[in-house]
């Protein structure tokens, strides 16, 4: 298994493809890991770039220390990661929902290093943002793992029906084993001002009836550059209710950069 | 016939060993694993570990064998229904 140890943890990452260009895919929060993009978007991009995968601190075979799940810590892990990995040159960023404030937060960090960033029916990283997650995560016992179930849907785990279901239980520990809860709880919004500065091109992706397919308008009423685009009739899960769609439109706009 | 039946044999062999080590033998309660066995109504694989699965694939096979490309131009359905002998299949017609 690849592991590489960045910014004091041991971060599980994996490569398909090659080429000039780096694509780097950030997963959602909680009930999620690098697999949602493994067996999809990562290997169509592989055919003409290279795509690197990782698990984010906390998911999947990544290290799950206790505290540091900050956005900042987020930021540190891929820079750690990215130079641990050699990659000097700018990078593009894919994100899916909470995959796309880590990329929004990257390239307001490191302008420099970032090439491009796709947003797949992503969170911003406003006020509403901790407002939701807290509400989610303020629930107690299988009241909220019911909670976290619904909103964060994955793929395989979503048909399994075995009683030692071990993405539940790595969620669990990563929701009642680790400061999470309390980082997001502390969530430092991104102000509208500050998304305003990114200046690279940005792709977001948001389906027709998505609960936060607000953030996307708000994002092109920010960034001039910003190419946004609807799916009709997919919700939150966009990835999931229109893999080759979506597979299609970012591939054709990551070609094109 | 009889050398194609070995290869698969040894193939079969290669894959379950690699599933046991994803999988942990704690976690196999004794199954055995064959070729009607499925990877997600069967063994209950997490997706993550089907990565981890793909990447022992990729690593002892080489380039010959393409498990994630293969995997990634199947339907949801048919990747949680996946047996070992498709696996089992797919990587014989890579390799003959």
């Amino acid at each position: 298994m690849a592991v590489i140890r960045a910014n004091a943890i041991d971060i599980h990452y994996q490569y398909l493809g090659s080429g000039e260009k780096t694509v780097v895919f950030h997963h959602g929060l909680i009930m999620d890991n690098l697999s949602s993009w493994y067996f999809t978007l990562g290997t169509r991009v592989s055919g003409f770039a290279r795509a690197l995968m990782y698990d984010l601190r906390g998911h999947g075979k990544t290290q799950r220390p206790e505290s540091g799940y900050t956005l900042p810590d987020f930021v540190a892990d891929l820079a750690a990661l990215l130079d641990g990995l050699g990659l000097v040159d700018p990078v593009y960023l894919v994100g899916n929902s909470f995959g796309g404030i880590l990329n929004l937060a990257f390239a307001l960090a490191y302008p420099e290093r970032t090439a491009g960033i796709v947003l797949i029916d992503a969170h911003i990283g406003d006020s509403g943002f901790a407002a939701d997650m807290t509400e989610t995560l303020s629930l107690e016992g299988d009241a909220r793992d019911r909670a976290i179930a619904a909103s964060f849907k994955t793929w395989l785990g979503r048909h399994s029906s075995r009683k030692r279901n071990r993405l539940a239980d790595n969620a669990h520990g990563l929701v009642y084993g680790t400061s999470l809860v309390h980082d997001i709880r502390n969530f430092r919004p991104i102000s509208e001002h500050s998304l305003a500065e990114i200046a690279c091109p940005v792709l977001a992706i948001y389906g027709e009836h998505s609960d936060i397919r607000d953030k996307g308008e708000i994002l092109k009423s920010l960034l001039p550059q910003c190419d946004f685009r609807v799916i009709k009739g997919c919700t939150h899960s966009v990835i999931w209710e229109a893999t080759e769609e979506l597979c299609e439109q970012v591939t054709r706009w990551l070609t094109c950069q | 016939m009889i050398m194609e039946e070995s290869l698969k044999g040894n193939i079969l062999e290669t894959v379950a060993g690699f599933i046991r080590d994803v999988i942990g033998e704690d976690y196999m309660d004794d199954m055995d694993i064959v070729l009607e066995t499925t990877f997600a109504d069967d063994l209950e694989m997490e997706s993550i570990e089907i990565v981890e699965f793909a990447e022992k694939i990729r690593d002892h096979y080489g380039e010959r064998v393409d498990f994630a490309q293969w995997l990634s131009a199947m339907e949801l359905d048919a990747i949680i229904h996946l047996s070992v002998a498709e696996v089992v299949d797919y990587i014989d017609s890579c390799l003959t």
